[in-house]
């Protein structure tokens, strides 16, 4: 059985902060919304995103820049941060994170 | 503007700004883009990762055989803490081997990846039959040589 081996890495990120809130922007392109794994470990976000790449054809390749990938990111979140406030939303291969200042 | 970042914009402009080159100073001025690319005997199928664009925004045009993609990445206002992600204008031109039906490309646009179809135009594939010369006129050519 053929194993698939995946490159990990950090996703670009951008931090924004406003009064109220915290964003955390990722640019995770060709992964759908279902490979997307948040989770929460005391003060620590963990974000795991496997992308999927469309098969093509396979008669002649020409040119091969990007592989499949395992976008993989942690953010320690300061004491004000409402965990329970974090919204996710994917859109065009970018995943924006919203928290709450409590 | 700068000294720096505008002599680096008049140096993209020059070159043309399809770059293959590690030249980072540009990296950091322009998107550069990745795409793989493959073909069979009817089409050319090209996917281009650009995270953070609708696919409206982005400028597609083919001149001959030469693919050109264009386009602004904008991103969100507000007080920065970390400025990771790359914004501003992207490039990329590519050159095909066979003429492209123009009208009937295909774009989509899925999770960040632009997938083109790019049909190869029909009238370019032009197959030849060979034929056997008559055996009279074999002899003939043998008996002029």
């Amino acid at each position: 059985m053929k194993t698939k081996h995946f490159t990990k890495i950090r996703p670009a990120t951008d931090i924004i902060e406003s009064d109220s809130r915290v964003y955390i922007i990722m640019n995770i392109p060709a992964v759908p919304q279902e490979n997307i794994h948040l989770e929460f470990y005391r003060n620590i976000l963990y974000l795991e995103a496997k992308s999927e790449s469309k098969p093509f054809f396979q008669e002649h390749i020409e040119a091969m820049e990007f592989v499949e990938r395992i976008y993989s990111a942690q953010f320690m979140l300061a004491a004000d941060v409402n965990k329970d406030s974090l919204l996710a939303t994917l859109h065009n291969g970018v995943l924006t994170l919203e928290l709450q200042y409590s | 503007m700068d000294w720096k970042s505008s002599f680096t914009s008049q140096y993209v402009d020059f070159v043309g700004i399809d770059y293959d080159t590690d030249l980072a100073f540009i990296r950091r001025t322009k998107y550069h883009p990745p795409i793989n690319m493959s073909e069979n005997q009817d089409s050319f199928y090209v996917c281009v990762l650009i995270p953070g664009i609708e696919l409206k925004d982005i400028e597609i045009s083919m001149f001959e055989n030469r693919l050109e993609l264009k386009g602004e990445i904008k991103n969100k206002q507000g007080k920065y803490l970390v400025q990771e992600r790359m914004n501003g204008t992207f490039h990329r031109t590519l050159q095909f081997s066979h003429c492209i039906d123009k009208e009937n490309i295909q774009a989509e646009m899925e999770n960040g990846v632009l997938f083109l179809l790019l049909p190869k135009e029909k009238s370019e594939r032009i197959s030849i039959v060979p034929k056997d010369i008559h055996l009279d006129k074999k002899q003939e050519i043998l008996h002029e040589n």
